[in-house]
C-alpha cells in the first residue's frame, strides 16, 4: 500500500533569480520513482495553500531528493522559504513514466526552463544503467541568467543550450534554434517545457514520423486520478494528465485543443 | 454490530465513513492507498447514461480553504459501468453504492432500471450537480421538477435510494420532508455550493460555465448548519452529512448535529489516506469514551 511520506528539508538554495533547488531527505521512502513520474508536495508555510502541488524530481541521491522549482505563486513561494529541518509531506510515485530506453538507444531530450527537472532525472537514472546510451540534450530558457548548470554527465552528453533573450515565456524559439543545429540522429525524443514549445516540436516530429513523448502540465487537484480536474481531450478520448500521463505520445495529442 | 456501525434504511454500515461521489473516481486508484473494505461503503462518481466529456478547461480553481470545480460530470457512461466499474466494485467486500445523474427524468429512470440487473446496496441519486448546463438549474432548485423526478424514480428498482441535494436547496427542510414523504431511504446533504470567479486579466468569468461548485473546509459550516436544521425539523429518514470533512473532529460534529453517516470529499484529493485515518481515529474515540456512535447521532440537539 502506498502512503504519504514525510521528509526533512536538508538544503534550499537559489540557483537563478527565479529558480531554487530544494533538497529533501525521505528516510522511509523506499518506493522507486521512474523518470517522467511526479510527486505531489504539500506546501505549508506562511501562506498555506489548500491543494498540493505537482513536481518532478530533478535528481535522487540515496535518500536525498532534489527538486528544481520555479517561483510562481503562493505554493512555490512557500517552498522557497523552507529551512533545513522543516518537514514536508509527499505523495509518490504518481503518473506514468517516460518509455524506458533500450541499451544502445539514441535519445534526444528537450527541456524548456524547469522542464529540465524530469529530463535531467532521465539522464541521471538511465545513463548509469545503460552506459551505451547516446543522449543529446537541448535546454532552452528565457534568459541567459536562467541557465542551470548540470550537476553531472556533461562529459557524456551532446549538450546544447539556448536562451531566448526575451520574457515571452513561450520558448518556441528553442524550436527555431533546434532547426539551425546540425541534424541530430535519434530513436526517441522526450520533451518537457512550456506548452508552445512542446507544441512546436511535437507538430514537427509528428510530421517527420519521429517517435516522441511530451510531459504535459495541467492544473491538478489530486494528481491521483480521482477528480477529473486535469482532463484533456485526445484522439483516444478524454484522458487525465495526472494518471494517464503526464507523459503522452505527442502524435496522439490534439495540439489545437491544448 | 460494532461501536461504529450505523444504519441507512435496511443497510448496516460497519462505520459511518463513505467517500463523496466524484472525489475518488470509482475507487481503483484509491485502492493503491487504502483498503477500500475499511469503508462504510464505496460510492462511485456519478454515472450518466451516455458518455460525457465534461466541461472544457479550466476545471479547477483553488480558494483559501477549498477549491472550486467545473468538472461537468465527465464519465464514460453506462458501457464503462458494465465493463469496468461494476466488476471492480463487486470485487469489494464493503457495501456498494453507485451515484447516478441525468439531464432528464427519463435518464434517471432508465439508469435505475438498468441497475436492477446488478447487485448493489444503494443508489445515490444526484439531483444537485451545479456543473451541467443542459437542463439548466439542478433539479433540486425547482420544487415541481424535483417532485416529478422523485415520483418517477421511487417505483423503479427496489434498491435503497438516497437523494443527494444541494446545500442551497430552497428551503432545505421542505425538500427533505418531501423526499421522506415519497419514501426514499435517506438524504445526502449535500453537494458543492455554487460560486463564481472572475478572471481579472480577461475581465470575464474564469470558468466557461461561469458558475462552479465550491467544496472543502470553506463550506463545512454551511453543510453542518443544513444538517442541523433538517434534523431539528423532525425528519425520520437518516441524514448523510457532506461538506468540508477532513478529520474525526469534523465527523463528530456532523454526527452530533444529526447525521447518521458522512461523506468525505475534497479531503481525499489532498491526502488519499484521510478516510482510513478518520476511521481509525473514530474507533479510538469511541473506545476511549466507551460509547457507540449511534448514541451520538443528533445529541447536540438535547435541551438541558
Ligand atoms: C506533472 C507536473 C510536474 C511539474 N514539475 C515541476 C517542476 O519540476 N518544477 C517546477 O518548478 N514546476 C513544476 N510543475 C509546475 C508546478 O506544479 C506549478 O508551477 C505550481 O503548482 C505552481 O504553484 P504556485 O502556488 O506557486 O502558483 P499559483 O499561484 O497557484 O499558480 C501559478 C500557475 O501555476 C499553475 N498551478 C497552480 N496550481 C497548480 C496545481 N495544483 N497543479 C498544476 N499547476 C498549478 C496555475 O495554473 C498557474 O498558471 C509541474 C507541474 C506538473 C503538472
Ligand atoms: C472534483 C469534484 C467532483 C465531484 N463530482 C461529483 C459527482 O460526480 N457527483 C456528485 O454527486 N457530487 C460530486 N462532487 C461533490 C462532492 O461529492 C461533495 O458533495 C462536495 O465536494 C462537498 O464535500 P467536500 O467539501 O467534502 O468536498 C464533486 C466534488 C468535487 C470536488
Ligand atoms: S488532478 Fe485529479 S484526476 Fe488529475
Amino acid at each position: 500500500m502506498k502512503h504519504p511520506v514525510i521528509g526533512t528539508v536538508k538544503n534550499n538554495r537559489w540557483l537563478t533569480p527565479n529558480i531554487f533547488e530544494l533538497m529533501v531527505a525521505f528516510p522511509d521512502h523506499s518506493m522507486e520513482i521512474k523518470p517522467g513520474q511526479f510527486v505531489e508536495l504539500q506546501c505549508q508555510g506562511n501562506h498555506p495553500v489548500y491543494l498540493n502541488r505537482p513536481f518532478s524530481p530533478f535528481m535522487i541521491r540515496h535518500q536525498d531528493w532534489y527538486f528544481l522549482i520555479q517561483n510562481k505563486g503562493k505554493g512555490t513561494n512557500n517552498l522557497s522559504h523552507l529551512q533545513p529541518g522543516d518537514k514536508i509531506t509527499m505523495l509518490s510515485p504518481l503518473g506514468k513514466p517516460f518509455l524506458p530506453p533500450t541499451a544502445d538507444n539514441k535519445i534526444l531530450l528537450i527541456a524548456g526552463g524547469v522542464g529540465l527537472a524530469p529530463i535531467y532525472y532521465y539522464i541521471s537514472h538511465y545513463l548509469p544503467l545503460y552506459p551505451k546510451l547516446s543522449i543529446t540534450l537541448l535546454h532552452g530558457t528565457s534568459f541567459e541568467e536562467d541557465k542551470i548548470e548540470l550537476p553531472g554527465y556533461l562529459d557524456v552528453l551532446q549538450y546544447y543550450f539556448h536562451a531566448d533573450q526575451s520574457a515571452s515565456q513561450t520558448n518556441s524559439n528553442l524550436f527555431q534554434y533546434y532547426q539551425t543545429l546540425p541534424k541530430i540522429d535519434f530513436d526517441t525524443a522526450f520533451v518537457c517545457g512550456p506548452l508552445p514549445m512542446m507544441r512546436a516540436f511535437s507538430r514537427y516530429f509528428t510530421k517527420e514520423n519521429r517517435i516522441h513523448f511530451v510531459s504535459l502540465e495541467m492544473m491538478m487537484a489530486c494528481g491521483l486520478g480521482f477528480c477529473k480536474g486535469c482532463s484533456i481531450s485526445t484522439s483516444d478520448g478524454m484522458k487525465s494528465v495526472c494518471s494517464d500521463g503526464p507523459v503522452f505520445d505527442g502524435s496522439e495529442l490534439d495540439w489545437n485543443l491544448l | 454490530m460494532n461501536q461504529l456501525s450505523t444504519n441507512i434504511g435496511s443497510l448496516t454500515l460497519a462505520n459511518p465513513i463513505v467517500p463523496a461521489s466524484g472525489t475518488i473516481g470509482y475507487g481503483l486508484e484509491l485502492s493503491e492507498w487504502m483498503d477500500l473494505n475499511e469503508l462504510g461503503a464505496i460510492l462511485t462518481k456519478s454515472i450518466t447514461l451516455l458518455p460525457k466529456k465534461g466541461n472544457p478547461q479550466p476545471r479547477l480553481f483553488e480558494i483559501e480553504l477549498g477549491l472550486m470545480n467545473s468538472i461537468g460530470l465527465e464519465n464514460q457512461g453506462w458501457p464503462q459501468f458494465v465493463s469496468e466499474i461494476y466488476p471492480f466494485i463487486s470485487s469489494l467486500k464493503t457495501l456498494k453504492w453507485v451515484s447516478i445523474a441525468g439531464s432528464a427524468v427519463s435518464e434517471y429512470v432508465e439508469l435505475l432500471s438498468k441497475l436492477q440487473d446488478f447487485q448493489l446496496d444503494a443508489v445515490e441519486i444526484n439531483v444537485s450537480c451545479p456543473n451541467v448546463k443542459k437542463g439548466g438549474v439542478p433539479f433540486c432548485f425547482h420544487i415541481p421538477s424535483l417532485k416529478e423526478l422523485l415520483k418517477a424514480v421511487k417505483k423503479v428498482n427496489p434498491v435503497t435510494k438516497i437523494i443527494k441535494i444541494s446545500l442551497e436547496s430552497p428551503p432545505i427542510t421542505d425538500i427533505c420532508h418531501m423526499i421522506e414523504d415519497e419514501g426514499f431511504s435517506a438524504v445526502c446533504i449535500g453537494n458543492t455550493v455554487r460560486g463564481l470567479v472572475i478572471d481579472l486579466e480577461k475581465q470575464k468569468p474564469y470558468f466557461s460555465n461561469q458558475i462552479a461548485g465550491m467544496s472543502g473546509p470553506a463550506i463545512k459550516p454551511i453543510a453542518l448548519r443544513a444538517v442541523w436544521e433538517v434534523y431539528q425539523s423532525g425528519i425520520k429518514i437518516p441524514i448523510i452529512g457532506c461538506g468540508g470533512i477532513r478529520s474525526v473532529k469534523d465527523v463528530l460534529e456532523f454526527i452530533l448535529a444529526g447525521a447518521t453517516c458522512v461523506e468525505v470529499g475534497s479531503a481525499n484529493l489532498i491526502d488519499p489516506t484521510t478516510m482510513s485515518t478518520i476511521i481509525r481515529d473514530l474507533m479510538k474515540y469511541c473506545e476511549q469514551n466507551q460509547l457507540t456512535l449511534q448514541k451520538l447521532i443528533g445529541l447536540a440537539h438535547r435541551k438541558e
